[in-house]
């Protein structure tokens, strides 16, 4: 830092903390201890934060006006700021400082409040942040969504830099006649190679391959319907989706509004190089309908839901008879052919319903999300994350969940990390929340995204949907992908040229 | 010629005035209903976020400082004196525009109010919003910065008023570059005269660029389009196109218009009566132009939206609708005052059931919540409300919408979300406050003369609302709440629209035990039709038709037949009995 700027922040310092000192005083003696924490939104205190977060802002939630935190870290580094309206807003620089030098250890925050006109300081029981070593992946991809029904009309994809408040769009769909864009997804993190789907005048599915990018028509007349939830095989040659016709209803008792449904769902597999589709499907199968297809990380099985057809109209009552169980089937990459289909996760015993299983990168562990019935938790506020040990397939429910939905969940690269969705704030909208996972039962307290303004989440109505960790920036932006959208979408099974160039 | 410049026209003063006066007394007496019907249309937020979100487009500070007076529409007398200053305004900067160029005093009469009337023509469409005027008033505005001040700084002044225009007015900018163009090319002398116009060329072509590859990610359509006032009216379309034209062309009238002395004298007896001419043809216009059936739709929305049903029924059955959307809202107020079955002919009824259930779309989606709502179907009457916030953004409907169902359904984060939304604005603050009185407090919200009424609607059991056969939700809310004495309405009424007597005649006999103390007059006159073509008088459940019903009815018939018998006899005799469900039934 140039000399001249490190006297001006050391004497805006220097004022801040007298001008503190004029609202009150700092001798104990006017200093009111409270044998509590302070009231802080999001709340942050005990949760276990990787050292190369963005500023973990908050509100303070104390009467007051003029407030100063005080951080600490165990090697005697500090940081404090003071804030007029409760809002704390971190130096960006200092705080990077701050968490490198407590990796592996934690961080201490002090709150003090006073109000104008009066002597006494409210000071409040600290409280810690867990820093470990473990870096997470500092790309975080999502979709903001208003979490509605059946309509939109604004929406884009976004990649937020975990490391800083900074957020670019990826696709905004005003570029693309406002078309629905849905189900972005990454192989292995890996932000060079990505896929996503758009559905309307513009519709196809989108691969983004280094600096490539190809429309495609992924869609054969065999097919129930077009390509939905995809997976990436790590060898990044192959892509499987559920191919779903969905439906949804709406709920005339206040209890629930929808319900989102699959008439029937299939597993495909795409070709990513030959452009060809193939149907992941025997005639055992068939009794089934299949969905939310996930790679093992090993390329060797494929996870998915999968639950036996149902005959009847469904309506109210009889779609809490619908669950889903987890299984997964081997997969021969030489002859791009599969084996014979085993339970992992019997939800259908337990009268429960499970989707989105996720597994670990080092393919330990699954994350999958339990619930009462059918296969959209989203909408289910009973949903929770659950631990499957794939060794041991012993499962317990993750002490990271809430009373709300916990939906959709990802792991980042070196599964130390998980992002998922949780609308455990309002009961509406999702928000991504962390968790530090160490082993099963050793996962840190989650902590929600951490933005510039503290009150964002109190005052947004839209979602954060399908969090998805990735290791760096994609490159493509919203203008590459309406620039491949003027392209011809290619069919399957046509011979193609190959991508278009990104600009 | 000196004689003729010493004559005073004071026409600078009177005119705007007049024309001020004319226009604020039209829109508090005649046009509330369009103040009305736009203030709804948004909801204006004091927070950065929303300045913030206003500002990410080209176009966008027009826009928010369209809604930002819009806002204002909530009040008739501030929203006719606010909408009149913008509509006056033009006129005023075309007055000063003429100073500054120099135009032939005997041509400012002739044009200066022109603008000002061709808007407030426009204005009549009731999509016709503050922005579009906004939009034209910046470019007249800007024209005239342009020709104000130093000659040699008009090569700096013009190309930057073009781009800061075209951020702040997005299209608006393409019309101040004709003007600019079509002046420099007549007006200016040598060189320059074609230098000028390709600087500003440039300019606008970078500028365009610029924005549109670089700065936002909007489509071409926000470029070049937006916000221009193309309603889907042809006569509003036709309008804005004299308007376009006559702005751009104006100056260069006013310049060469006096050329000649002979021009001069020809128009100089013309433009002493120019104003309260042109003033007296704006008038007929608005007159002829006015459309008492839109206006009437638009006030049975006012009071449906202000929950003053007895006015609105007395509206509808006074100055009948012709209107499907009209006549909804009549349903919907009878069936807010129990009065569907009794009361559903007293007003006119052309549509058939569908004036009582407006189909699931986005032509109805701001109104057809509030069928839903009326006869306890929450969720649903949620889902329209939130529907409409997403593909509209916030209205102060589907935002108290949202709060209410949020309130009944026990869904109080949420509800607390929209309570602070509505809290940021000027017109709906108090009754945020009023609602945030009722979070977390379920006892007040089931003693709340509005909502509890709700609760005590709602279905016992849960099923699946049906929007492509929504008659069918009607039949299974009954049929999970059998004391919903709204969805029974609702049911006799489908019925009665739809003519199924026998279905009507079969509602009778449970009647009583729902807490009906007489047979509604509608339903009276059902089971004297059954009985009059069957020879059976149903079980009516221990009630009874009353002596003024089987009265009416036997000289309604002898009308009838009188009619009937002989086409020559006068059809008016029946039209006594245009309120009865008999005279629908035979004649609708």
């Amino acid at each position: 830092m140039y000399p001249a700027k490190r006297l001006y922040r050391i004497f805006v310092l220097f004022v801040l903390i007298f001008s503190f000192i004029g609202c009150g005083t700092q001798t104990d003696d006017n200093v009111i201890y409270h044998d509590r924490i302070p009231n802080i939104t999001p709340d942050y205190a005990g949760v276990t934060i990787p050292p190369n977060i963005a500023p973990m802002n908050f509100s303070v939630r104390e009467d007051g006006n003029f407030f100063r935190i005080d951080v600490e870290a165990s090697n005697g580094t500090k940081l404090s700021v003071t804030s007029r309206n409760g809002k704390v807003r971190f130096p960006e620089r200092e705080w990077k400082e701050l968490l490198e030098n407590s990796r592996g250890d934690e961080i201490e925050i002090r709150v003090f409040s006073s109000k104008r006109g009066e002597k006494v300081i409210n000071g409040f029981s600290p409280f810690h942040m867990q820093v470990v070593n473990d870096p997470v992946d500092p790309y975080l991809v999502y979709r903001m969504i208003h979490p509605g029904f059946y309509s939109w009309y604004r929406m884009k994809i976004v990649q937020r830099n975990l490391e800083s408040f900074r957020e670019e769009s990826l696709i905004e769909n005003q570029l693309l006649d406002h078309n629905c864009i849905n189900c972005h997804s990454f192989n292995q993190n890996d932000p060079g190679k990505l896929l996503v789907h758009i559905r309307g005048s513009r519709g196809g599915t989108y691969f983004i391959d280094g600096d490539e990018i190809k429309r495609t028509e992924l869609k054969t007349e065999d097919m129930p319907a077009g390509a939905t939830y995809p997976s990436w095989h790590p060898s990044g040659k192959y892509v499987a989706f559920s191919s779903n016709i969905v439906r949804q209803s709406f709920h005339a008792h206040p209890d629930k509004y929808i319900d989102v449904y699959d008439l029937t769902s299939s597993l495909i597999l795409y070709d990513v190089e030959n452009n060809e589709i193939l149907h992941i499907t025997d005639h055992e199968m068939a009794e089934y309908n299949h969905t939310f297809p996930c790679w093992s990380p090993d390329g060797r099985y494929l996870y998915f839901a999968r639950t036996k057809r149902f005959d009847e109209e469904i309506d109210a009552e009889n779609i809490r008879n619908i669950y889903y169980d987890l299984a997964r089937i081997p997969f021969y990459p030489e002859s791009r052919s599969f084996g014979e289909a085993e339970i992992v996760f019997n939800a259908s015993e337990i009268n429960k319903s499970a989707s989105f299983p996720k597994i670990s990168p080092d393919g330990q562990y699954m994350i999958f999300t339990l619930h009462d019935y059918g296969t959209f938790p989203v909408w289910y506020k009973e949903a929770d994350l659950y631990l499957l040990d794939l060794q041991s397939m012993e499962y317990a429910r993750m002490d990271i969940n809430s009373d709300d939905t916990e939906s959709y969940h990802g792991w980042s690269s070196n599964g130390k990390w998980i992002v998922f969705s949780s609308k455990r704030k309002d009961g509406l909208s999702a928000r991504p929340y962390f968790a530090y996972f160490g082993a099963p039962g050793k996962t840190g307290k989650p902590f929600v995204l951490p933005q510039k303004d503290p009150d964002l989440y109190g005052k947004m109505l839209k979602s954060f949907n399908l969090p998805e960790f990735v290791t760096g920036k994609v490159t493509a932006g919203p203008r590459d992908f309406k620039r491949a959208a003027g392209e011809v979408s290619l069919a399957a099974g046509q011979e193609y040229q190959g991508y278009a160039p990104l600009e | 010629m000196t004689q003729i410049r010493n004559i005073k026209i004071p026409v600078s003063s009177y005119g705007p005035a007049l024309f001020f006066i004319f226009a604020a007394v039209y829109f508090y007496r005649f046009g509330d209903y369009l103040l009305f019907f736009q203030e709804q249309e948004s909801l204006f937020i004091f927070s950065g976020d929303y300045l913030r979100e206003h500002v990410q487009k080209p176009g966008g500070l027009l826009e928010y400082a369209g809604l930002f007076l819009t806002q204002f529409y909530f009040y008739p007398a501030v929203g006719s004196l606010i909408l009149s200053a913008i509509l006056t305004l033009p006129a005023i900067v075309v007055l000063k525009i003429n100073q500054r160029i120099g135009a032939d005093r005997y041509f400012s009469p002739l044009i200066f109010l022109v603008p000002s009337c061709i808007m407030l023509l426009m204005q009549t469409h009731y999509y016709h919003l503050m922005k579009y005027n906004l939009g034209i008033l910046l470019v007249y505005l800007f024209f005239l910065l342009s020709v104000s001040g130093d000659r040699k700084h008009r090569i700096i002044k013009a190309p930057l008023l073009f781009i800061l225009l075209f951020f702040a007015g997005s299209a608006y900018a393409w019309i101040l570059l004709g003007m600019y163009l079509l002046w420099y090319l007549s007006i200016e002398k040598g060189t320059t005269r074609y230098i000028y116009p390709l600087i500003l060329l440039f300019v606008a072509a970078g500028s365009f660029y610029l924005f549109r590859a670089v700065l936002f990610l909007e489509p071409a359509d926000q470029f070049l389009r937006q916000p221009l006032p193309l309603v889907d009216s042809s006569r509003h379309r036709i309008l804005f196109y004299l308007l376009t034209g006559v702005t751009l062309l104006y100056p260069l009238a006013a310049r060469v218009s006096f050329l000649k002395e002979r021009g001069r004298r020809i128009i100089k007896p013309v433009s002493l009566y120019a104003v309260p001419a042109i003033l007296f043809i704006t008038i007929i216009l608005l007159f002829k132009w006015y459309n008492p059936q839109i206006a009437g739709v638009l006030r049975l929305q006012k009071m449906v939206t202000g929950k003053e049903w007895d006015a609105a029924i007395r509206l509808h059955e006074t100055s009948p609708s012709r209107n499907l959307i009209g006549q909804f809202f009549y349903n919907t107020a009878l069936s807010e005052t129990n009065q569907l079955s009794a009361r559903l002919f007293s007003g006119r009824q052309d549509f058939g059931p569908t004036s009582l259930i407006l189909p699931w779309g986005e032509a109805h989606i701001n109104r057809g919540a509030l069928f839903y709502y009326s006869i306890g179907l929450i969720n649903e009457a949620h889902r329209w409300a939130y529907e409409s916030m997403v593909i509209y953004g916030y209205r102060p409907q589907n935002m108290m919408l949202l709060v209410e169902t949020n309130l009944i359904n026990g869904n109080y984060r949420i509800a607390e979300k929209y309570i602070a939304i509505l809290k940021r604005t000027i017109n709906y603050r108090n009754r945020a406050k009023e609602y945030e009185k009722l979070l977390y407090d379920p006892g007040a919200i089931r003693e709340h003369s509005g909502l509890g009424e709700k609760i005590r609607l709602l279905p016992g059991k849960d099923f699946f609302i049906e929007p492509e056969f929504p008659q069918r939700n009607i039949s299974m809310i009954l049929e999970s709440n059998p004391d919903n004495i709204k969805a029974l309405e609702y049911r006799i009424a489908w019925l009665l629209l739809t003519k199924d007597v026998e279905e009507v005649v079969n509602l009778i006999a449970g009647m009583k035990d729902m807490g009906y103390t007489s047979i509604p007059r509608h339903v009276e006159e059902a089971v004297l039709v059954y009985s009059n073509v069957t020879g059976i008088l149903p079980d009516l459940g221990g009630l009874e038709i009353s002596y003024e019903t089987r009265r009416r009815f036997s000289q309604y018939i002898t009308a009838y037949n009188t009619v009937v018998q002989d086409p020559s006899a006068n059809r008016g005799i029946l039209d006594r009995y245009n309120n009865t469900f008999w005279y629908y039934l035979h004649f609708n």
